[in-house]
């Protein structure tokens, strides 16, 4: 039975093997780490994409202006500390 | 790596000092073998020691131990003064590991927490993408990329899990099944584990079974049901052949949906338990 890696997303059918090799984990800490890290940032990263969203809908309504739009994305990239 | 590639001759063993003999800290052997000397011992004062012993040169005029710890705690208990020895220069850390570890593991009797290290820090210490530090360690030790893999896998069997492997509770396979299984729940593979190693093989296998059926049972619960012994009910249906039909095609539906082959006779006790759960 293939399962979905928690950090790739791909199927695999032995995922201890595949988390091990291709994550370097060592062991069930490291894991529950990695999977609490890799869905905090999953989180932020749909937060983020919701306010560019909202950011844009407000820059086609001429309510920013696109060196707004950039500015607010910026700011918001820094003070959510979003690394890509 | 090493750089002696030449046959090692009878010209190379020389007799050494035990006293001059200490352990390296490249031995992979963590643990002091004393335990079972006693027929080492006993082959050696019959026919004396077949494999030399292998060192490095250590520090102040001494010698570090590389592979052979059993052979010299034997000679050690034998109470005698120097040991034949093989003395290999100009070797680098790593490769002192390497050279140890193949040593052991061609005896078969490295211990298994020695060998998930070796392979953890060779995978560590290597340059290149994961199937190329593979294969590098693979050449490196002389046993195949996928046993490689499983023992880099086997980093992830809990610690306690581990040392009942070590001290033969449980199969090292055994151990990962389990660990698989109940994967990423360590409280619940340590005690499944635990009753592994205390119930024949077909008894915890059924334990893997619940688990699966049931994800969020605790392994208390997982222990009790598989504990009970399977009913055996015997008896013959007759189905038409259309029915029959039906049967077939709805098993090779489930075999597609979950990738393994599902016979009638599973088809069916899959419909009973499904029908049983329903609470209908």
């Amino acid at each position: 039975m293939k399962q979905k890696c928690p950090f790739c997303e791909k199927e695999t059918a032995d995922l201890l093997k595949h988390v091990s090799i291709y994550h370097n984990i060592k062991n069930i800490e490291e894991f529950d780490d990695k999977v609490k890290d890799t869905n905090e940032k999953k989180e932020k990263i749909k937060k983020f994409k919701e306010y560019t969203d909202s950011l844009m809908i407000q820059f086609r309504n001429n309510k920013i202006s696109g060196e707004e739009l950039r500015e607010l994305r910026k700011k918001w990239e820094v003070e959510n500390k979003l690394k890509w | 790596m090493v750089k002696e590639e030449r046959k090692i001759t009878q010209r190379d063993i020389k007799e050494i000092g035990l006293n001059l003999i200490e352990i390296s800290d490249y031995n992979v052997r963590t643990e002091r073998q004393k335990e079972n000397l006693e027929e080492l011992k006993t082959s050696i004062e019959r026919i004396g020691l077949i494999h030399p012993i292998i060192l490095v040169p250590g520090k102040q005029g001494k010698y570090d131990l590389l592979a052979g710890q059993r052979r010299f705690l034997a000679f050690a208990q034998l109470k005698q003064k120097t040991i034949p020895a093989v003395i290999i220069n100009d070797l680098d850390s790593l490769s002192k590991k390497i050279l140890s570890f193949t040593e052991n593991i061609h005896r078969r009797d490295l211990p298994y927490s020695d060998t998930i290290r070796i392979c953890d820090e060779l995978f560590n210490s290597y340059k290149g993408n994961e199937k190329q530090r593979i294969e590098k360690i693979s050449k490196d030790i002389g046993v195949s990329p996928s046993t490689v893999a499983k023992y880099l896998a086997y980093r992830l069997v809990p610690k306690n899990v581990q040392m009942m492997v070590e001290n033969g509770k449980i199969s090292a396979s055994a151990a990962y099944k389990i660990t698989t299984a109940f994967w990423p729940n360590a409280a619940k593979i340590v005690k499944i584990a635990k009753y592994a190693s205390d119930v024949p093989n077909t008894t915890w296998s059924r334990a893997l079974d619940v688990g699966r059926k049931k994800p969020d049972a605790s392994a208390d619960e997982i222990i009790k049901e598989s504990s009970k012994s399977p009913q055996e009910l015997q008896f013959s249906v007759s189905f038409t052949p259309n029915t029959y039909e039906v049967l077939k095609q709805k098993a090779d539906e489930r075999s597609k949906l979950e990738k393994k082959e599902v016979t009638i006779k599973e088809l069916i006790l899959q419909i009973i338990d499904e029908y049983l759960s329903s609470g209908k």
